[in-house]
């Protein structure tokens, strides 16, 4: 009896604290989403030019490594799948499995995942050497609000950039498959240009890019929030960066899955095709 | 030369000054306690203004944890800290906000901002508390620059320079709005001789040209004699002494003898592991072989 209670209690108290600091991240988020907002039309919450900087280091330098992705994915799935899908019909219903694959999952998590290790590591890593070197201390001993000077910018500049690199690397996934197709399985290109528009529908395309705008959401906020809250020593930032990326991860896969549900009951509505 | 420019320079907005003539800091009750520990103990003193007040004491006695508090950083368990009448403990963001720049921080690994060059980070408090035109700030800038002895560096970023220019570039930026009070924590930390004199002598130039009220925190007594009106001794989490240097130099208190003097027996409690390892490496009052003293 003894033994359950303690271990309910364990429990409990692990419970407890991941609602909280559940609740703490989304409060953070709340603010920096608040901030970023504001910011549009105060100059003083953070600098324009800071944004531009964030713009170009979450999205400009990003692309190249979308798009290198992108074609990569989009060709090994024509390549893994056609050889099976041919057994059983016409090849040509490949472009439709990778359309729709790529447009509505593969696309938005795929790059989630790739923006969260190149740009979100960055994000807790710069922040929280901020944190350890007492900056964010000085910003706030100056009056100026850090979530407001430093994650703003970052979240705001995400949530632009990372539907468009979602985009790119779908892009990129349909050309790569196309190219395979044609020259290596032969599939006329009228033909597998034919069944990609039967298959996918617009909304597959506006719904991965609505998912993406989502994961960079959590993407900015789990990683800002993670350097923010690093205390001790420059070992702790590398700690706070593994475990951020671990939470991005696991947050990308489970919120793509309640997502997905969320697209059926669309769907069954007839709300999205 | 650092310190030697005597400029009027033009006060923003009256940012900083302050308000009423009483006491500029006023300490009540203060305590603090990490778990089952306490590191404050009920602590009371009041700063008055344009002086040189110096906070010190062993390390980990709370001293860092005092200036937190000071600067609202951190809350205390019981008391409060007034900062020119407003409690800086129980204000709401705003009025805390507005606390805030009457004071500026040196904070003991400078803290400049790394993505910004010297002269950004002394300007960025300016532009983001005035309405002053960029021409303006970037004169107030190189004046501060200037107080400092930093007018060469003002282009150059933080991982750029030395440790002594770093410490005069975020004095620089902690005076840019002419707050009334100045913390120092540990401003001569990691510092050569010469530098922490540079240092000394610019905090009692400020001190005096600029008739702002300098709380230091620090343990290097050389530096303590040479800028202090007034100094404060914390141990245990009590306050064991408050006086000049000279009845500091004068105390008759084992405590203040003891931490003067650096002497490793006494009432302040060494590090029993590092005596202990001290004992078996060297023996009970022996220099080891070879050794020069």
């Amino acid at each position: 009896m003894l033994i359950l209670t303690e271990s309910l209690t364990a429990v409990g108290s692990v419970i407890n604290a991941q609602l909280s600091a559940l609740g703490r991240t989304v409060r953070f988020g709340g603010s920096a989403a608040l901030y970023a907002a504001r910011g549009v039309i105060n100059r003083r919450i953070y600098p324009r030019h800071d944004l531009v900087v964030q713009i170009d280091y979450t999205g400009a330098r990003s692309t190249p490594i979308m798009i290198l992705t992108g074609f990569l994915v989009g060709m090994t799935l024509v390549a893994q799948t056609t050889p099976t899908l041919g057994r059983y019909g016409p090849q040509e219903l490949v472009a439709g499995v990778v359309g729709v694959s790529v447009l509505r999952t593969l696309g938005p998590v795929l790059a989630a995942i790739i923006f969260a290790g190149r740009v979100g590591a960055g994000f807790t890593a710069e922040l929280g050497t901020m944190k350890v070197g007492e900056e964010v201390q000085a910003l706030e001993t100056m009056g100026i609000d850090p979530i407001g000077y430093l994650v703003a910018p970052r979240f705001f500049a995400a949530v632009i950039m990372l539907p468009c690199l979602t985009i790119c690397f779908d892009a990129a996934a349909l050309i790569g498959g196309f190219i395979i197709g044609v020259y290596n399985f032969n599939i006329p290109p009228e033909d597998y240009l034919d069944v990609t528009k039967q298959f996918v529908y617009i909304s597959n395309f506006t719904f991965g890019v609505f998912k993406s705008a989502v994961f960079a959401v959590i993407i900015t906020v789990v990683c800002c929030y993670k350097g923010f809250t690093v205390q001790g020593s420059a070992m702790e930032v590398g700690r706070a960066t593994m475990q951020a990326i671990v939470v991005c991860l696991v947050s990308i896969i489970f919120t793509d899955f309640v997502l997905a549900l969320f697209y059926n009951i669309l769907a069954r509505y007839d709300i999205v095709q | 030369m650092a310190g030697q420019v005597n400029i009027d320079l033009p006060r923003p907005r009256g940012e900083g000054q302050l308000r009423s003539e009483g006491p500029v800091i006023k300490v009540e009750h203060l305590t603090k306690r990490y778990g089952d520990k306490v590191v404050l103990d009920d602590i009371s003193f009041e700063l008055a203004r344009g002086r040189v007040y110096v906070i010190m004491g062993p390390s980990g006695c709370g001293k860092s944890t005092l200036l937190r508090m000071m600067i609202g950083a951190e809350a205390p368990d019981a008391g409060r800290v007034l900062l020119d009448g407003v409690d800086i403990t129980t204000a709401d963001k705003r009025t805390r906000e507005e606390a805030r720049r009457k004071f500026g921080v040196l904070f003991q690994s400078s803290a400049l901002l790394n993505g910004l060059t010297v002269a950004e980070n002394v300007a960025l408090p300016i532009a983001q508390h005035t309405d002053l035109l960029r021409s303006t700030i970037d004169l107030m800038v190189r004046l501060k620059l200037e107080l400092v002895g930093m007018g060469d560096a003002a282009d150059k970023f933080p991982y750029e320079i030395s440790g002594g220019m770093k410490k005069r570039a975020g004095l620089a930026r902690a005076i840019a709005l002419d707050p009334a009070i100045v913390f120092y924590d540990e401003p001569s930390a990691g510092l050569d001789p010469v530098m922490v004199g540079v240092i000394d002598k610019l905090i009692k130039d400020l001190t005096s040209k600029l008739g702002i009220t300098s709380v230091v925190i620090t343990h290097e007594m050389p530096s303590i004699f040479r800028i202090a009106d007034e100094a404060i001794m914390l141990y245990g989490g009590k306050i064991v002494f408050q006086g000049s240097p000279g009845a500091l130099r004068n105390s008759s208190s084992p405590l203040v003898r003891q931490f003067i003097n650096g002497d490793p027996e006494g009432p302040i409690n060494a590090p029993r592991q590092l005596a202990e390892l001290s004992e078996r490496l060297f023996g009970s009052g022996r220099a080891p072989a070879g050794g020069a003293s």
